[in-house]
């Protein structure tokens, strides 16, 4: 379709329906690139791994999923997904806007179950079990997310933040292991130094990036097995964002990490594997450096040279 | 053409006056009004308890105690309904049909004419009492503290569950998806972030809520027994401040009599006063 | 490093389980006097309705039939003649506090209001009782009316603020570029607009001032009669229903309920016609 559609059909296309909007966008895209820039890397030889799943073994894939779809409504967002995620390293998910991306992860965390006119359907395992037979609730308690939009608890002060996953579900503590708890975690977050003599005022009257690290430390104190992040630094300022990153990248040789992100230069700076969401499919999986040097799809291609170009 | 806007715009300033004036001369006749009373009874209108037109005698407490009292209580009994149709249609089933009905009827029960749920009252709710209190072995009045307190309980639901559902449904999402993702149930995060982030329009609800309790006179007036007296017992009939009016000001001819219920007509205009305007406070420091 | 025991999720699942059991069966305990009103109205009160009841005056006591024609005649004079008299200032008033928000007077105004609106019905009697029963020495429509216009008076004025702040400000600063007077603005172009919302204010304050006895207890005070001028007394709906609750006559106490019937159907039906109305917009 991408191959065959002219430029003006462009614009006879239904502004309503966000594919093939999309896909116009990424043929704008595509079609102002110079054809300088695109030729030689069309002229190395593709690679035929389009997806690295099956070349992690069993002990080392924390999360796998097999034949995920998502429904909104009657619309297919999500369209058989399989991918597997390593116990070690950051996967960054990328893809133009609305293929799905925050869609895939919410999956994984289950938060489409607030939503009743959402159905997902296919296997989730999280090591050797099977999530998709669990309550919500107890995955979720396993499986930490931060949000796009820093969203720190504001009736509680930095302290409660960090211990809000033991305080929502009703989990007792000591004073000791509190403190514990909530010095450790913020040193882990790299956010002690900066709060340490104000544990008690409010969450909310921290920075932007203050607070998103706070919503990591929080997800970090309960202990999670995998640390699911949608675009967490789109809010925020470049020095802020360059933080997240070196935490991250800190955070990545202790816990399997997985990030949405828009900005392909952060993923390349600091994922170890990129999946590349296209209309709901993934079209390519695969180490950061291949897949940033010769991806073996020609969508990947584009949309990687659409943003560097 | 200028002198005709200048003409409107004072004209229009002149309607916006109005509204104060009518509060200032509300507050100034009844003031004026009470005065005859006041000067023969004293400070003792404040605090006596004894209420007897015979005997000139014009105490104010047990109204001021009745309407305290069955205002308070009703709120207490109001407390649990209002707060679960709040929870129930502002989160639990937001956004689906069944809330938005049972959002309306609530707002029908505020709609219904005081006179008509009184007459539903004495007709089947006391009877209902009366059965009660021959089980309990009391007096089978029917009428009584207990009974208005119930119905006015009843009435003032409305005021506080539609403020509560929109200050619950005023928590931001992000917020409330944040605790979901920490694996929380749904009560859970009712009860450690939503009520807590909602807390002062829900206070601020129930103020109005008893506002209104203060003020309202017929249901109230036809369920209350009206006896001058402090309530004994939970059951006995006593007096508000609204009904006293309602019962006895157009037989009151001896001129500190009525400079005396022109007193209690004061008393009820200034508690009301302030606590809506206590009650708007607080929910204007949570929505701003 | 601390050892992390999680709760049991199904303990917790159960909880939340009972949770929503608590809360819907307060909700559904909270409606039930409503069904219960509902139920008993229509039941009491149809049978007590004809074409008698409708068209002929209250009986005495302790006879037989009787209708409510006059308190059907007073609630409607005083009901309109309340909407006149509160409509054009609060309507003027509404419209100076839109225009000069950030006005000191303005904000007393608002104030004002809602203190307005907070005075307890029975209060606003006793004033206009004081104001206009005593100096004219007898009860009459007109004080009646007066009574219910203090009430309707904050209802409105809000309501026109609303709606005319919802206007967009490029609307108005449009007819002012084109050299419209201020006067001709709001007459021409203002208004207009406001007019579907600000009706819908005035019909929400006279279906919740219909409804209302305690203003007219010592205002219009009631009468058996249909008032021919206004300044005679008149009966009301809510205040026969009232009278005749509390009265030991059973063809009285019928009446009640089919008076009820009638008011809480008035009530109900303008009540929903304006939130489809306003809905739809
Ligand atoms: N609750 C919903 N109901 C219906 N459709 C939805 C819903 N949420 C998302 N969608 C649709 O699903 C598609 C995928 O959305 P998703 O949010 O996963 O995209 P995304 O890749 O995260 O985009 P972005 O980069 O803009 O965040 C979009 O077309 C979107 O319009
Ligand atoms: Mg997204």
């Amino acid at each position: 379709m991408i191959e065959t559609s002219t430029p003006n059909k462009l614009s006879n296309l239904n502004k309503k329906d966000p594919s093939q909007k999309q896909a116009a966008v990424f043929h704008k895209m595509k079609r102002l690139k110079p054809l300088s820039i695109r030729k030689p890397s069309i002229a190395k030889k593709r690679p035929q791994i389009k997806n690295i799943s099956q070349q992690f073994s069993h002990a080392e894939t924390i999360l796998s999923i097999t034949d995920l779809c998502v429904y909104f409504s009657a619309t297919k967002v999500l369209k058989n997904i399989n991918i597997n995620f390593p116990k070690k390293g950051l996967v960054a998910i990328m893809g133009p806007s609305g293929c799905g991306k925050s869609t895939l992860i919410r999956a994984i965390n289950r938060m489409h179950e607030l939503d009743q006119s959402t159905n997902v359907t296919g296997k989730l395992m999280l090591g050797n079990q099977d999530i998709t037979t669990l309550p919500a609730m107890a995955v979720r308690q396993r499986i930490g997310m931060v949000f796009q939009r820093p969203n720190p608890f504001p009736n509680m002060t930095i302290f409660q933040n960090v211990l809000s996953g033991y305080i929502l579900t009703g989990m007792r503590l000591n004073k000791k292991q509190k403190n514990e708890i909530v010095i450790e975690n913020l040193k882990k977050a790299f956010l002690w130094d900066e709060v340490k003599d104000r544990l008690h005022e409010r969450g909310t009257f921290l920075s932007g990036g203050q607070q998103q690290r706070l919503c990591i430390a929080r997800s970090l104190a309960m202990q999670v097995d995998v640390l699911l992040l949608d675009e967490p630094t789109s809010a925020l300022d470049p020095i802020a964002t360059t933080r997240i990153e070196n935490l991250l990248q800190t955070l990545k040789k202790e816990i399997p990490i997985i990030m949405v992100t828009h900005n392909t230069a952060q993923a390349s700076r600091i994922s170890d594997y990129t999946a590349f969401l296209y209309l709901g499919e993934l079209i390519e999986y695969n180490k950061t450096k291949i897949m940033f040097t010769v991806p073996s799809d020609k969508r990947t291609e584009a949309y990687l040279m659409g943003r560097f170009g | 053409m200028q002198v005709k806007d200048t003409f409107f715009r004072i004209i229009l300033l002149i309607a916006a006056c109005f509204a104060p004036v009518l509060i200032i001369g509300s507050l100034l006749t009844l003031s004026s009004g009470f005065i005859p009373a006041f000067n023969e009874t004293g400070l003792s209108f404040f605090w006596s308890a004894t209420w007897d037109p015979q005997t000139r005698e014009f105490g104010g407490v047990v109204f001021l105690v009745g309407t305290i009292a069955t205002s308070v209580l009703a709120l207490i009994l109001s407390f649990p309904f209002s707060i679960a149709i709040s929870i129930f249609t502002g989160e639990i089933i937001h956004g689906t049909r069944l809330a938005s009905i049972i959002a309306n009827l609530v707002e029908i029960i505020s709609a219904i004419p005081s006179v008509v749920i009184g007459l539903w009252a004495i007709f089947v709710f006391i009877p209902i009492m009366q059965q009660l209190q021959i089980l309990i072995g009391a007096i089978p009045y029917g009428t009584g503290f207990l009974t208005a307190t119930i119905v006015l309980a009843f009435m003032i639901i409305p005021f506080s569950a539609t403020l509560g559902r929109e200050v619950i449904t005023l928590v931001p999402t992000h917020i409330k998806e944040a605790a979901y993702a920490m694996g929380a149930t749904r009560f859970e995060v009712i009860r450690y972030v939503i009520l807590p982030y909602a807390r002062s329009g829900i206070i601020g609800g129930f103020l109005i809520s008893t506002a209104r309790a203060f003020g309202e006179t017929m249901a109230v007036t036809m369920l209350i027994g009206n006896v001058n007296h402090l309530p004994t017992h939970i059951l006995s009939p006593t007096n508000t401040m609204a009904s006293i009016i309602a019962n006895e000001f157009a037989e009151a001819t001896d001129n500190v009599y009525y400079a005396a219920l022109i007193g209690i007509g004061l008393l009820l205009l200034i508690s009301s006063i302030v606590l809506s305007y206590l009650a708007r406070r607080i929910i204007k420091h949570f929505i701003l | 490093m601390f050892a992390l025991q999680r709760n049991a999720t199904r303990y917790r699942i159960i909880k939340n389980h009972i949770f929503n059991g608590i809360v819907l069966f307060f909700t559904v305990l909270a409606l039930v006097p409503l069904f219960l009103i509902v139920y008993h109205v229509v039941k009491m009160g149809i049978p007590a309705i004809d074409w008698d009841f409708l068209t002929t005056t209250e009986a005495p006591p302790d006879t037989e039939g009787g209708g409510i024609v006059n308190s059907i005649v007073g609630t409607v004079a005083i009901t309109f003649l309340a909407t006149f008299i509160a409509t054009p200032f609060a309507i003027a008033a509404g419209t100076y506090i839109a225009f000069n928000r950030k006005k000191k007077l303005s904000e007393w105004v608002y104030l004002s209001c809602s203190a307005l609106q907070s005075i307890p019905a029975i209060v606003v009697g006793l004033i206009i009782y004081i104001w206009i029963v005593a100096p004219m020495g007898r009860f009459s429509i007109l004080a009646g009316s007066v009574a219910c216009a203090f009430m309707m008076f904050p209802i409105i004025i809000i309501s026109t603020v609303e709606v005319i702040s919802l206007i967009s400000n490029e609307v108005i600063e449009a007819a002012f570029a084109m050299g419209a007077s201020f006067f001709k603005t709001i007459m021409k172009v203002v208004l207009p607009i406001a007019t579907p919302g600000i009706a819908a204010g005035i019909i929400i304050a006279l279906a919740r001032v219909t409804g209302e006895a305690a203003p007219i207890l010592f205002t219009a005070f009631g009468n058996p009669f249909i008032p021919t001028t206004v300044t005679d007394p008149a009966s009301t709906l809510p205040l026969t229903i009232y009278k005749f609750a509390i009265s030991p006559y059973e063809n009285w106490q019928e009446t009640a309920w089919g008076a009820s019937f009638i008011l809480l159907l008035f009530i109900i039906v303008v009540n929903f016609t304006t939130k489809l109305l306003t809905k739809k917009r």
